[in-house]
């Protein structure tokens, strides 16, 4: 009753506004606080009223009140909202200064879903923003790494190929999908992150919980990154930018990984020499490729070199070093220019934005580069009085890169081995020399002689010889249509169009070492010395070539109205994808660059090979072919009422429906649901707290989901064709791959989330805090079967997670006016334990997949997914040197019993190889026109496993870890090395007691200087302004080191196998 | 108000013609499920997955010797047990016999409930046909090495394996009567001995030919004489196949019979395994066995590749490469029929079929016949002959078992390793393997009990 006599009220108010009475006349004027101009058609509101008036073509506008106090709020498209507090009557007209919206420096304040946008206070789901200012913080050319430690909850792994990097919140998945969802634009984004300019970036609204991401439904389930870039405004003069940035990078170092002396290598190899390691090598008829070391032994037993020359060449031998030639010849400093431009404006009825970028970087391998070309153009208008908005928007990329320079992979003596540590790749002169590779030095040098190519290997004559070219094109198309139906009511329809076709070719030319190799290899020589070529003379070129397209068509109503103190914000509709994934690959022999002519090949045939004719062999044959179908429909609703402002329920269901192969029809899609609540305390009336002025609590309960297309509900099979060594030779037959399943579900993944948004007077301290509960159920896992049942293990829904932790941010502005000092405090922790799992894996395969922190699973029941576990470390035995570990308790040195006997409850349980406890400190001080932010990050609550010598792989003949120097050798040496002595014989449980043993588990916790970046906007007077408007010049120092870690090993905890390199940027941005 | 309901009915027009058939398409083309009888097909003739018979029924026979170094170097812990006997076999090793066999069953399953999701023809029962008879192969070559053996009066106290019928995977099949498990393969050679086709040039594939040769040895081993004359007299008389002529055959190439010569009417091979490696030097013909062979008897050179280690090695597989033939061949329809007559007193007819057998076994003039055995002597030469012809198939495993239920043709058989020597008596119960490790871990069924 009394809400209804409000409304009333403010009916009557607005409807018959010369009732009031005592009226005093208010005058103000609105202005650009960037051009100072006047800006006419700003909204002037007062307070609580309905009273609303617009300012005229002189910014000026007149309001009649009754005396007292009131606060105004002005508003402006294109510009940020002000309020303002004002007295009646006043002394003389009130200017009001509005900052264009682009400068705003206060965030973001509303949050994306991809559907809608809410505002912040309207929010009950987890949502974090990263702001236009915040991602051009750093700089880059990818979007994702200017997340990093930035956002909070988002766990960036750098190790982690690709397709692991990110986690929000933990991974509740073991074989399905790990990432989060990529929108772009209000649609999933299927193509590689690196298309994405950060340029082209407005904002990214991290969905962490059910009550965000549950609009996006199966696919929800690791978080969903929202990026929205930038467009024109409405009534926006005409604005042009642009942004110019070069980064160089610290060069890698090749002695960074511990790796083991040329000294020590040489050492070892005298050692295997001795135990006639290499005579099966000496003798073999595949001619195997003997280092110049074991050659000098190998010449001094059969007396054909005195004794002072080999002791002169190997002592030659050990002063070199290759890795002071791959530092010279390989590697280079890394270089990134960066460039964007971007011309946008808007009109009554239209807006536009087109951006150009162009990125090109330098390669830290020699002789390598890729760039990048961007484009992307918007625009919207609308027609018949506003009450159709189209828009679309098409974006183009392409990306090249060129290695010519196939790096570190090359030097390798056999697949597989690395090439001796005293290799040299110049002489003194700096002319190119060969290594020793694939077959033994004096097979090779006498091939030539014989009739054969050149058969020798020149790892920088190589280089521009192999070459790898990669392209590929993006275009995005994006059509909306917004159709407003009556009052607070539209339809909306949205199409996009995505095509990324992508080619590689790897182009071998006739002088390569690959091209040489394979012809050599197959030559036939006949009987009177002259040649035929199986593989025919000339280049091979391998080309591979990828078409993605996809086309996702949205439509929904939206509903938004206002009763009262009531307030509905709602939407429903459908979406459906269908994205096509094809690919090609094959190869052509005796390729001619010139004539793009090829020669066909006998691949039916076998050959001998020419160094080996005992081996028959067929011509290699690399022909593929793949088919990929996605398709998705998906209906859904959202629905957000708020009471009075200060209560928000938000609900939200959606029901995706997939191709997911033979799954019963009914259980082709799954529903998902979140519920949220929010209450803002600080808005009730019996809340009087002045100090903190705005505080609300929010919770959301509710599922997201995710799947593993590989497998399937209905058998499936693989088809193949039957080989020439079958029985019957070309009959076409079927291999089952994937049992019936027809209780096949897609996972869900169960959040609740706590949280409180919070601010200070003044805004001097403000942030949130949440805590979350993240269950994954039904889980995609292998379990075991009895054979009987036709196989030995299936993969289904089996296994359960549960994961619990907290999202601290706390802002605080520690100064404000001349010197603004402003800190933000990142605090996140993450704790996830296997409570289901089916399957009881070996205590080896724990062993080495816990070690990672990523990659594949093998979990254990009540710990967490990626567990680090090792053997209980008894030292080394002073007689022998040998690694002990316990059996029954008391410490021995039988390897085989140890491990044969370790079951996981015997094993040490060391904690998470993830980081539990994670976040950031950045501080930012402003002064007049110049800002200097820093960053430190943190990783705590994990640990790793650190590498260290591998007798089974070192005695086999492959240089391995710098840690031999460290081993024992003398009884005594167990007291001070942890390092096993060289064993008689290779024994891989000796290897494997040690390498998963407690002596080599570090913490690896450590906090990091993360980066600096430095601005400076220059002051602009009437002169500059001409030309220039905020032209800023700016510097970025990233990756500045580690502050502290909790172990003592040298390497970096994050960087295990090259330098961190530390990187100094430095660019200009502006608008004309 | 009507801009409304035309944009709503427009929408609802969108979303019921996007949802017909859109989420039917394949996600991979590679990909598919066996849904067609092409595909079926296909399925059917995976003979690298179907076309395999258990291994450790040859391994624990007296058709071969391992000298000590072949069993110091036999590659699982399981060949060297079950090749002395050993109470325990498996120690925690899956088993390739159990495993690989019960996958046969599997797939053969799985084709059968697809085909029976298809509109009735005659390829479509062709198809179910085969099927069936893959998945009483499966079970009966299974049952040779992990049941107790068939015998006459058998009760339902007897338990036999589990048998698998259906794809469900998760269920657990019990141990059943070995009465019914038999009685559910002989049933599955039936049903599908009226729907396949007489024969089959691709020899993997089973036909009429198959099916009722696969009855005649299941007869056989259930006792069932009458019967297993019947079907390998119906064998005999059918022209598809025919006996080789051994003299045509070159003893000194690799494999001196070719692939699916004109004796095999099912081709499969043994699985592989260490032991049974061409290339192992260290595994010989039992010489007790092939001493036997007389001079001219072709079997004695087509059969054999001499060692430098002074053994003898089998060479004569009818697979015509490296594999061990595990199949079945006409000649064993002849020492069928032959044993049947003589268990019935037929005398002339026995004798008749065995000579016209073994006289394409010798040389042009070194065989004049076996003349006026009668009784258990005829019947003994029978089954000597049979063992020399079909050795290191397996067959002589199955005889073994039955065999040992007639105090006549009992045999005590011996191995000497590292100068111990080990005895498999007439009836032991080690003439069962034992269910592996993996399976009782996984599903409760009783361990078969070995000590004697």
């Amino acid at each position: 009753m009394k809400h209804l006599a409000i409304l009333l009220l403010l009916l009557g108010s607005w409807a018959f506004p010369s009732l009031a009475q005592n009226q005093e006349l208010f005058r103000g004027r609105v202005i650009s606080g960037e051009s100072r101009q006047a800006l006419p058609g700003a909204t002037v509101k007062v307070g609580d009223t309905q009273t609303v008036t617009i300012s005229d073509e002189n910014g000026e506008f007149r309001l009649r009140l009754p005396q007292g106090a009131y606060k105004l709020l002005i508003s402006f498209i294109g510009f940020e909202s002000v309020e303002i507090s004002v007295s009646v009557p006043q002394s003389e007209p009130t200017i009001i200064t509005l900052i264009p919206s682009d400068l705003q420096l206060a965030g973001v304040d509303v949050m994306s879903t991809g559907y809608q946008d809410i505002p912040k206070e309207r929010v009950t789901g987890s949502f974090v923003t990263v702001d236009n200012e915040l991602i051009n913080r750093s700089v880059s050319p990818d979007i994702i790494s200017r997340l990093n430690n930035v956002t909070s909850g988002l766990l960036i792994n750098p190790q982690a190929g690709a397709n692991q990097q990110l986690s929000i919140r933990g991974q509740s998945t073991f074989l399905a999908n790990t990432q989060p969802l990529i929108i772009v634009d209000n649609f999933p984004y299927d193509g590689p992150l690196e298309n994405i300019n950060p340029n082209d970036v407005e904002s990214i609204t991290v969905l962490r919980d059910a009550a965000a991401a549950s609009i996006w439904g199966a696919r929800a389930g690791n978080g969903v990154i929202v990026i929205t870039t930038k467009n024109g405004e409405y009534k926006q003069p005409l604005r042009v930018s642009f942004n110019a940035n070069t980064t160089i990078f610290e060069q890698p170092d090749a002695f960074y990984a511990q790796k083991m002396s040329p000294a020590d290598f040489l050492e070892v190899e005298e050692l295997l020499f001795s135990r006639n390691f290499y005579n099966s090598a000496l003798t073999s008829p595949n001619r195997n490729p003997i280092s110049p070391g074991v050659e000098l032994l190998d010449a001094l037993q059969r007396g054909q070199i005195t004794q002072d020359e080999a002791d002169r060449q190997l002592a030659a031998l050990r002063g070199l070093d290759l890795r002071n030639d791959i530092n010279q010849y390989f590697y280079q400093p890394q270089i990134d220019q960066q460039y964007a431009f971007q011309v946008s404006g808007g009109g009554e009825k239209q807006r536009f934005g087109i951006s150009l970028g162009y990125d090109a970087t330098r390669e830290n391998i020699k002789a390598n580069d890729r760039n990048r070309i961007s484009f992307k153009g918007n625009q919207e208008f609308m027609l018949w009085k506003g009450r159709i908005t189209l828009s679309n928007q098409l974006a183009l990329i392409q990306n090249r890169s060129t290695v010519n320079n196939q790096g570190l992979q090359e030097l390798v003596i056999s697949p597989g081995t690395e090439l001796y540590p005293y290799a040299r790749l110049t002489d003194d002169q700096g002319n190119p020399l060969p290594v020793v590779r694939d077959f033994r030095r004096s097979y090779v040098l006498g091939a030539e002689e014989a009739g054969f190519l050149n058969w020798e290997y020149f790892p920088l004559n190589d280089i521009g010889q192999s070459v790898v070219s990669n392209r590929s094109t993006e275009i995005r198309w994006t059509s909306g249509l917004v159709f407003k139906l009556a009052k607070g009511l539209q339809a909306e329809a949205s199409y996009q169009y995505w095509n990324n076709s992508a080619s590689r070719e790897n182009y071998n030319s006739p002088e390569s070492y690959f091209s040489r190799n394979l012809i050599n290899t197959f030559s036939q020589r006949r009987q009177d010395g002259s040649f035929v070529y199986p593989v025919p003379r000339g280049a091979i070129l391998d080309r591979a070539s990828s078409d993605g397209v996809s086309h996702q068509f949205r439509s929904l109503i939206r509903y938004s109205g206002t009763v009262g103190k009531h307030s509905i914000n709602a939407l429903a509709g459908f979406e459906a994808k269908d994205y096509q994934f094809n690919s090609y690959s094959n190869r052509f022999y005796g390729y001619n660059r010139k004539l793009a002519s090829t020669i066909p090949v006998d691949y039916i045939n076998t050959y001998p090979y020419s160094y080996n004719p005992s081996l028959l062999r067929n011509i290699p044959f690399s022909t593929g072919l793949m088919d990929l179908t996605d398709r998705f429909l998906s209906y859904y609703g959202n629905v957000g009422y708020t009471y009075d402002n200060k209560l928000d329920v938000t609900l939200s269901a959606r029901k995706d429906q997939s191709n997911l192969f033979g799954v019963r029809t009914n259980q082709r899609g799954v529903p998902l649901y979140s519920l949220g609540l929010g209450w803002a305390i600080s808005e009730m009336s019996f809340y009087k707290f002045d100090q903190l002025p705005y505080l609300k609590v929010r919770t959301s309960y509710g599922y997201n989901g995710n799947i593993d297309k590989s497998l399937t509900g209905e058998t499936t099979a693989l088809f193949l064709t039957s080989s020439p060594f079958g029985f019957n030779s070309g009959t076409p037959f079927a291999r089952i791959i994937n049992p019936p399943y027809p209780d096949l579900r897609w996972e869900r993944i169960k959040i609740i989330n706590l949280g409180v948004d919070f601010e200070t007077k003044n805004g001097r301290l403000s942030g949130s805090a949440e805590y979350y509960w993240k269950n994954g159920l039904d889980l995609i896992a292998s379990t075991q079967l009895p054979p009987s049942s036709g196989l030995d293990s299936f993969r289904g829904n089996s296994a359960n997670t549960a994961g619990q932790g907290m999202d601290i941010i706390l802002n605080t502005k520690n100064l404000q006016g001349v010197w603004n000092w402003d800190t933000q405090i990142l605090f996140s922790t993450n704790k996830e334990i296997v409570t289901k799992y089916l399957l009881e894996e070996p205590v080896n395969n724990v062993l080495i997949d816990g070690g990672f922190g990523f990659g594949s699973v093998s979990p254990v029941e009540g710990y967490p997914l990626y567990p680090l576990f090792s053997y209980r470390w008894a030292g080394l035995s002073a007689d022998t040197g040998n690694p002990m570990g316990y059996l029954d308790g008391s410490p021995s040195d039988n390897f085989l019993a140890i491990i044969q006997n370790s079951g996981i409850e015997d094993l040490v349980f060391h904690g998470s190889a993830r980081p539990t406890v994670f976040g950031a400190i950045r501080n930012t001080v402003g002064w007049k026109g110049l800002s200097f932010s820093f960053n430190i990050a943190y990783k705590l609550g994990y640990y790793y496993r650190r590498n260290s010598v591998l007798y089974s792989s070192l005695l086999g003949g492959m240089p391995g870890h710098s840690d031999y120097s460290l081993r024992w050798q003398n009884p005594g040496d167990e007291l001070i090395t942890d390092v096993p002595s060289v064993p008689l014989v290779r024994n891989v449980n000796r290897d494997n007691l040690h390498r998963f043993s407690e002596a080599l588990v570090e913490r690896g916790d450590h906090i990091r200087f993360q980066d600096i970046s430095i601005s400076y906007r220059f002051s602009e007077n009437a002169k500059t302004r001409k030309v220039f408007s905020n032209l800023e010049v700016y510097s970025y120092l990233n990756n500045l080191g580690i502050i502290w870690k909790a172990s003592s090993d040298p390497l970096d905890p994050e960087f295990r196998n090259l330098n961190p390199m530390r990187s100094f940027s430095l660019g200009l941005r502006g608008n004309f | 108000m009507k801009n409304i309901n035309y944009t709503i009915i427009a929408f609802a027009l969108i979303v019921i013609s996007g949802c017909t058939g859109f989420l039917d398409e394949r996600p991979n083309k590679g990909i598919l499920i066996p849904t067609t009888a092409e595909d079926i097909r296909a399925l059917l003739d995976n003979d690298t997955d179907l076309n395999v018979v258990p291994a450790f029924g040859l391994l624990s026979s007296d058709d071969l010797v391992i000298n000590d170094q072949g069993w110091g170097s036999l590659s699982s812990p399981s060949e060297q047990n079950a090749y002395i006997w050993n109470e325990e076999v498996w120690a925690g090793e899956a088993s390739a016999d159990w495993a690989r066999l019960y996958r046969v069953i599997f797939v053969s399953n799985i084709a059968l409930e697809q085909a029976e999701l298809l509109p009735a023809s005659e390829e479509v029962s062709k198809l179910k046909a085969e099927a069936l008879f893959h998945r009483a192969h499966a079970h009966f070559m299974l049952a040779q090495v992990f049941s107790p053996a068939y015998f006459q009066g058998v009760t339902d106290q007897e338990l036999g394996i589990p048998l698998r019928l259906n794809t469900e995977i998760l269920e657990r099949s019990p141990r059943i009567p070995l009465r019914d498990y038999y009685k559910v393969v002989i049933n599955d050679l039936e049903i599908a001995f009226e729907s396949l086709p007489m024969s089959e040039p691709l020899k993997t594939r089973p036909s009429k030919l198959t099916a009722k040769a696969l009855l005649a040895r299941v007869y056989l081993t259930m006792g069932m004489y009458d019967l297993a004359e019947e079907a390998a007299n119906w064998i005999l008389e059918r022209p598809e196949v025919s006996l080789l002529n051994y003299q045509d055959l070159n003893p000194s190439t690799t494999y001196p019979f070719v692939v699916y010569n004109s004796e095999v009417i099912f081709n499969s091979v043994i699985l592989s395994h260490s032991y049974a490696s061409v290339g192992n030097v260290n595994v010989w013909i039992n010489p007790e066995l092939y001493q036997r062979y007389e001079e001219g008897d072709l079997r004695k050179v087509l059969f054999a590749i001499p060692r430098a280690n002074g053994g003898i090695s089998f060479k004569g597989q009818y697979t015509g490469r490296a594999a061990r033939f595990g199949g079945i061949a006409l000649d064993e329809m002849y020492f069928i029929k032959a044993e049947c007559l003589a268990r019935k007193n037929d005398s002339v007819g026995a004798l008749k079929t065995l000579n016209d057998l073994l006289k394409t076994r010798y040389k042009v003039g070194s065989f004049s016949g076996f003349e006026g055995l009668s009784g258990i002597n005829l019947l003994k030469k029978v089954l000597e002959e049979k063992r020399k012809s079909l050795v290191y198939r397996g067959i002589n495993w199955i005889d073994l078992r039955r065999l040992n239920f007639e105090p006549a043709f009992q045999r005590t058989i011996e191995r000497k390793i590292s100068g111990v020597t080990y005895r498999l008596t007439p009836l032991s119960k080690k003439y069962v393997l034992p269910i592996p490790d993996n399976e009782l871990n996984l599903n409760p069924i009783d361990q078969t009990d070995r000590r004697d």
